[in-house]
């Protein structure tokens, strides 16, 4: 017996292993918040309760009466039925605490079932992927290895950087022998299509489906001040905002609505 | 707002609750350990009585619990009847609005 204790861990413990290595992180959070959410939900509610006054007072004002006339009634019908003792406050008390009770109880039901039935017809998702914050990060990886070229570029000319797209092109090129980079993995951009790099650059600069990356017009600049080189050509691709990748090498991420705004100036 | 600490996640996507579906397990958390209580509650509340009425049977946690969950389908039965009724009552008088009802606007 002394094992079961073990064993019941061990396979709740592969349980939560397999669910996490299969990324349904979901299966794990709806007990946990069955099990703790009503401690975050009171500092949630709390603070948007109003407090009507008036109906306070007035339950203030007939707890006490209720419950001195249900004594009254209660201990007129007890002697009334031919009962030797008297009818006891305890048990007045007890009643109306009994009758609280029940309407607390009744409120939390139709709070859970409401809830329930809420939670199942909910028209929007209740399950989010992270995919998105994933092609983000690939997309901002992506832009900043295109920064390395541009960064090798300048230094085999003279310190000057790419002054047109092309440039951009032949720098990631020679750096990287590919023209993956150029494409963001949340747009639906392709690859430069060939297999020599003289194909990605005629590719890249005869049309802009191969590249998910605007060539910044030299003198850019980010809100922050400092210049842009490429930027994410709308904000389709991760719907919450651009990458920009700066002269520095530095990727940053402009949040809508920032990013809207910047983008109409370009 | 510009943000240049992105995190670094590696791996297949992995799927979680979105904040609609927090919240509601949350408020059903909230109101479950609320019944939990209760029946706590109404266990001391009928026992205490048993003591001074022999008749009573004492009150287990468990029957506590299941007394109040049958309360609670009275409860929410009782609460049905009344809409429907208010709809009898009011017939169109009333039009959803998004997951409750709101009276109409007078033509």
């Amino acid at each position: 017996m002394k094992g079961r204790p073990i064993s019941i861990i061990v396979i709740v413990l592969l349980l939560v292993l397999f669910v996490g290595i299969l990324g349904s992180a979901w299966m794990l959070e709806v007990p946990a918040y069955l099990l703790l959410g009503w401690v975050i939900y009171p500092f949630r509610i709390v603070p948007m309760v109003r407090v009507n006054v008036a109906a306070v007072g007035v339950f203030v004002i007939a707890l006490p009466i209720a419950t001195w006339m249900l004594h009254r009634f209660c201990a007129w019908l007890w002697t009334g039925s031919g009962q030797a003792s008297t009818w006891r406050w305890k048990w007045s008390i007890a009643g109306m605490a009994g009758v609280m009770l029940m309407f607390v109880i009744g409120v939390a039901a139709t709070g859970v079932v409401h809830q329930t039935g809420w939670l199942i017809t909910s028209p929007k998702p209740l399950v989010t992927s992270s995919r998105p914050a994933v092609n983000r990060i690939k997309c901002g990886s992506s832009l900043r290895h295109i920064g390395l070229a541009i960064r090798n570029y300048a230094k085999n000319h003279s310190g000057y950087q790419p002054a047109t797209f092309a440039d951009v092109v032949d720098a990631v090129i020679a750096y990287e022998e590919s023209a993956d980079c150029f494409v963001c993995p949340a747009s639906d951009h392709d690859r430069a299509p060939g297999t020599q790099p003289a194909d990605w650059r005629v590719a890249l600069l005869e049309s802009d489906a191969y590249s998910s990356y605007a060539f910044a017009v030299p003198g850019t600049l980010a809100p922050d001040g400092r210049a842009v080189l490429l930027y994410d050509r709308t904000i389709d691709y991760h719907q919450n905002g651009i990458n920009l990748l700066l002269a520095d090498g530095e990727v940053v991420f402009l949040d809508n609505p920032a990013a809207e705004t910047w983008l109409a100036k370009q | 707002m510009m943000d240049s600490s992105l995190p670094v996640l590696a791996g297949m996507p992995s799927f979680s609750l979105t904040d609609v579906a927090r919240l509601r397990l949350e408020a059903i958390s909230f109101f479950l350990m609320v019944m939990l209580l209760a029946a706590w509650g109404v266990q001391r509340i009928w026992n205490a009585l048993a003591k001074d009425f022999p008749r009573l049977p004492r009150m287990s946690y468990g029957r506590a619990v299941a007394g109040i969950v049958l309360w609670g389908f009275v409860f929410v039965l009782v609460l049905t009847m009344i809409s429907g009724a208010r709809e009898l009552m009011t017939p169109g008088a009333w039009e959803k609005q998004g997951a409750t009802y709101k009276l109409k606007d007078r033509p």
